[in-house]
């Protein structure tokens, strides 16, 4: 397209004609001194906390301590070109970033700026990064189920809509792959999903893009990235602009899914900009809010009360514990502020078992409330069967002689762990989901033997696409009934057991 | 008090402090001797016109390794014919080694002394420099808005190239030309942006 540069230069000629000119009134400081991300400012006495503030060249601040005689300043954006007795001009206003459908399928940085070579951020919308989070009249329980698309999480530890779900474990254990399973799996949902990226190496964050794009899930994703090398204000503020991205969406009654990788990054860099303001370090060094820092940012993720439209945003925040220490102060911050945690084990993950998630240890305080009805039926009491099967396994490997009915708890033991097992990059329908793990529970997997359980799962729901899609749809219509997969004659039930058995018949292991 | 100067010296958190703390002990003595703005006026005009003119002379005071006897000596020949305050005072200051803190204190003690008589100090930034008669126009103009009695220090600076910034306390009231046309480029721009983005077809020209 050309344009027309007539038509522009009369845009900005009647601009000027109407221009009314207008006195600047402004709060101005002077730098003091100015390193590491942060800047003292001298003057500046009406400035508020949180307030926006601009150094020359249009860089802009924080102003995030207020002293006596200094106010203490966060830069957003390079330092190194500010100078000492530079003037500081406060904004009056707090840090807001675009929303809105435009950001949408970009990648941005913190402060909304785009870093894809795709255009500015088409929008006149803004919202304040900072907002506080809806009161208790506002909202309403979790109800609605937010489907990750892994069998393991669906059925043990299930995710609503609204629901802040901790992700925990050791370096290289598959955390960052549950989230993106998980936003792979939002597609033609409608859920809009934001990828927060927090200090990790860009090389990472661009083959987290590159898969997403190959699952053509960069349709309705946001990826807000600050990595590693970028200053600590910004890292620190990340996750906050990628809420208030999601929260436009959400108070415009639709669902989002926020993944915060990861928040023992953003700890870190928001204890480097306490330690550098001077605030006084506790435990760890992080400083004593840093609790705070938290609790406010997953506060937000919210399930509306029906009058605000009953919009949400669920979000799946990742902490990297080290050597599995789970007691250490970040990591416990954020397991008492989270509705429950998904610990993987690198042990589980280095034998094959993936997603590594221990089932003992994992929860979801509140996401039973908003499982499919028919597949809470069917993995009901799967997480404790697990944990009890774990238990048998250790006592069995002493060697010791077995009876038949122990044996036979192992055995199926045993094919619910290869069952539960799932490829990277390839979430599961839920209706697929209930119809193996209804399978495995209910021993028609008994025969098939343990190495073999992966191949019938695939052969499985082969059959069943290509040839008994009636079972398929009767299931996905009565997957919300209570009695679903429940009691013996209900239809959908007698239907899938006659498609098992069926395919029992066809197929031997 | 100087029309134009000390202004906008570099800020010494640290210093300010202390600076704080003897310039309202400098204060306390001269109002019990009922000689405040004298004193103040004195204390400045040392630390503006005698001590850059004598850099021998603020070494010799900072210096530790000088005794006291001396340095007391000195000022004794030197500031007697001032206030008998203030000598006590710049003795004092010597004896507790504080003396690089002198402008500090000085510049402290004339805040101080403003804010309990109500007066503003008022900074005053022109393209050229402009005749005494509009300063005077200009301080009673301000006094009026401000209800405080107005101390204008002025400024030229040929960037802002017209108009006027005024600057009282942190809050600039900036009426410049400069800063009227990077207005005018701001909105101008913005709004130029805002229709191009809505609606693309007025402003594109067929290819063909």
């Amino acid at each position: 397209m050309k344009f027309n540069a007539d038509e522009i230069a009369s845009v900005i000629q009647q601009e000027i004609e109407q221009y009314d000119s207008q006195i600047d009134v402004r709060e101005v400081g002077t730098v003091l001194e100015v390193g590491d991300g942060i800047a003292r400012v001298h003057g500046l006495t009406g400035v508020a906390a949180g307030e926006m503030v601009e150094f020359p060249g249009g860089i802009t601040g924080l102003a995030f301590n207020l002293e006596e005689n200094s106010v203490g300043v966060i830069i957003l954006g390079d330092y190194l070109s500010i100078n000492e007795g530079d003037e500081v001009k406060a904004m009056g206003q707090l840090l807001s970033v675009p929303v809105g459908e435009a950001v949408l399928g970009r990648i941005i940085d913190p402060l909304g700026n785009p870093l894809d070579g795709k255009g500015p951020i088409n929008t006149t919308e803004r919202r304040n990064v900072e907002t506080i989070a809806p009161g208790v009249a506002e909202r309403q329980p979790v109800h609605e189920p937010m489907q990750t698309g892994l069998k393991a999480i669906d059925a043990m530890t299930p995710v609503g809509r609204g629901q802040r779900e901790l992700i925990i474990g050791d370096r290289k254990t598959g955390k960052t792959a549950i989230a993106i399973d998980a936003i792979i799996n939002q597609k033609n949902t409608g859920v809009k999903c934001f990828y927060v990226a927090v200090g990790q190496k860009d090389s990472s964050v661009a083959a987290v893009v590159d898969q997403l794009e190959e699952a053509g899930a960069m349709d309705y994703t946001t990826v807000i990235i600050s990595g590693a090398s970028s200053p600590a204000p910004l890292q620190y503020i990340a996750p906050y602009s990628g809420t208030s991205m999601a929260e436009y969406f959400m108070y415009n009654g639709e669902h989002c899914l926020v993944v915060y990788d990861d928040l023992s990054k953003q700890a870190a860099a928001y204890r480097e900009l306490s330690l550098l303001m001077r605030r006084p370090p506790g435990r760890e060094a992080f400083p004593g809010d840093v609790f705070y820092c938290h609790s406010r940012l997953l506060e937000r993720s919210v399930k509306l009360s029906a009058e605000l439209g009953g919009g949400s945003i669920t979000s799946l925040p990742v902490i990297e514990t080290l050597e599995g220490e789970v007691s250490a102060y970040i990591p416990t911050n954020v397991i008492s502020i989270t509705d429950g945690q998904i610990y993987l084990q690198p042990d589980l993950f280095f034998a094959g078992i993936r997603p590594a998630m221990n089932a003992g240890i994992s929860v979801s305080r509140v996401g039973g409330a908003a499982q499919v009805k028919a597949m809470r039926n069917v993995s009901g009491s799967l997480r404790l069967d697990l944990a009890a099967f774990r238990e048998l396994e250790a006592f069995a490997q002493l060697g010791t002689d077995l009876d038949a009915a122990t044996q036979s708890r192992l055995d199926r033991g045993y094919r619910m762990v290869e069952l539960l097992k799932q490829q990277q990059y390839s979430p599961m329908n839920v209706v697929d989901q209930i119809m193996v793990i209804f399978a495995g529970t209910k021993g028609y997997l008994d025969k098939v033997p343990t190495n073999k359980v992966g191949e019938w799962e695939s052969l499985f729901l082969e059959f069943i696409h290509d040839k008994k899609q009636d079972v398929w749809d009767l299931l996905d219509q009565n997957k919300d009934n209570k009695d679903a997969m429940k009691k013996a004659d209900h239809p959908a039930t007698q239907a899938v057991v006659a498609a098992i058995e069926e395919f029992a018949a066809n197929h031997k292991f | 008090m100087s029309a134009s100067g000390s202004g906008n010296l570099a800020y010494d958190t640290e210093r300010q402090y202390i600076g704080t703390v003897y310039a309202k002990g400098l204060l306390g003595a001269a109002e019990k001797a009922n000689q405040v703005a004298q004193v103040v006026d004195e204390l400045e005009s040392i630390v503006v016109d005698v001590l850059p003119q004598l850099p021998k002379l603020k070494l010799l005071l900072e210096s530790p390794r000088v005794p006291m006897e001396v340095k007391e000596k000195v000022l004794n020949q030197s500031f007697s014919a001032g206030s008998a305050v203030l000598l006590t005072f710049l003795k004092v200051v010597c004896r507790h080694g504080r003396f690089d803190c002198l402008r500090v204190i000085s510049r402290t003690a004339t805040s101080l002394l403003q804010e309990q008589t109500g007066v503003v100090e008022v900074r005053v930034t022109t393209a050229e420099s402009v005749p005494e008669s509009m300063h005077e126009e200009l301080k009673t103009k301000l006094g009026q808005i401000l209800e405080k009695q107005v101390v204008i220090r002025t400024e030229t600076d040929a960037d802002i190239l017209g108009g006027l910034v005024v600057r009282v306390g942190d809050t600039v009231f900036d009426g410049s030309v400069a800063n009227q046309l990077s207005q005018i480029r701001r909105t101008a721009v913005d709004q130029a942006m805002q229709q191009i983005r809505q609606s693309l077809d007025r402003f594109a020209v067929d290819a063909s």
